[in-house]
């Protein structure tokens, strides 16, 4: 995945994405993320999560630092897991609300083309804030778009 | 269950690296178990062989409730009621996100419901 692959992807909008991590006992844990932002010219990556879910995906990246992010973009199914680890997480700061609104407006646009104007209502009514930025280093890119060639490493 | 949202699931290999992808089918199998599709040998069914605990969240595409399911992986099934059920079902899904001749089911993969918690955004 070249580096504009990789901007165009984060970037598009429209991704529905979960962080996965776990604790101690290798026991998983999901947490739904909103929208995501790369950092350090594409060596790292944010997902912002809302705080009310957070605690225990925080409680795991303190523990043990290993974070496996997925990506789907509604639309066209094209689908990336990044793994990499944790490096820190700040509340959510006006620069990265773009990002956020980007992310969901598309998403929003894409449910209502499909599945009605009235599931569209219903996620506008999620109440996601206040948010936090997760950041973690990529260090791998998997391909996970359904079909025979779902996980295949891409960087 | 009903296929329109693709869930999400959580799993770790025994060295302690977690996988996240998003998963076809959840189909509901009694009050403790549920099956997820098993299509493509991936990481998923690797981890949930090495270690059986994961995470599974799924959404009610009317509601937009979703819940996490914590499950444990206990059999594989290839030839019962069950795989001929989730295999048409599956069949139906392909055909609504136009992956009809991508999908194929190799088996049906039981896993025993841990706890469930419902995910609020109210």
């Amino acid at each position: 995945m070249t580096q504009l692959e990789l901007t165009e992807f984060t970037n598009a909008g429209g991704l529905a994405i979960a962080l996965g991590t776990r604790n101690s006992e290798l026991q998983p844990a999901f947490v739904r993320g909103f929208g995501i932002s790369l950092r350090n010219d594409g060596k790292a990556l944010s997902v912002f999560i809302s705080k009310t879910q957070a605690a225990q995906t925080l409680a795991n990246l303190k523990e043990n630092g290993r974070a496996a992010l997925v990506a789907a973009h509604v639309g066209t199914l094209t689908t990336r897991q990044f793994k990499g680890a944790y490096v820190s997480h700040t509340d959510v700061g006006e620069s990265d609300l773009p990002s956020v609104e980007k992310n969901l407006t598309e998403f929003i646009a894409i449910c209502a083309k499909y599945f009605g104007e009235q599931m569209a209502a219903q996620f506008r009514a999620f109440n996601i804030f206040p948010l936090i930025a997760v950041t973690f280093s990529i260090e791998d890119i998997f391909d996970q778009t359904p079909g025979p060639g779902a996980g295949k490493k891409i960087n | 269950m009903q296929g329109v949202f693709p869930s999400v699931i959580v799993t770790c290999n025994k060295a302690g690296e977690p996988n996240a992808t998003t998963i076809s089918q959840v189909f509901y199998v009694d009050e403790t178990h549920v099956a997820l599709s098993f299509q493509f040998f991936n990481k998923t069914i690797r981890n949930v062989r090495e270690n059986p605990k994961a995470v599974v969240q799924i959404m009610c595409p009317q509601t937009l409730r979703a819940w996490a399911l914590e499950v444990e992986f206990d059999h594989s099934e290839t030839d019962s009621e069950l795989f001929e059920q989730m295999d048409m079902q599956l069949e139906a899904i392909a055909s609504m996100s136009g992956m009809s001749g991508i999908f194929k089911l190799q088996a049906a993969d039981v896993y025993r419901v841990k706890s469930v918690q419902v995910i609020t955004y109210n």
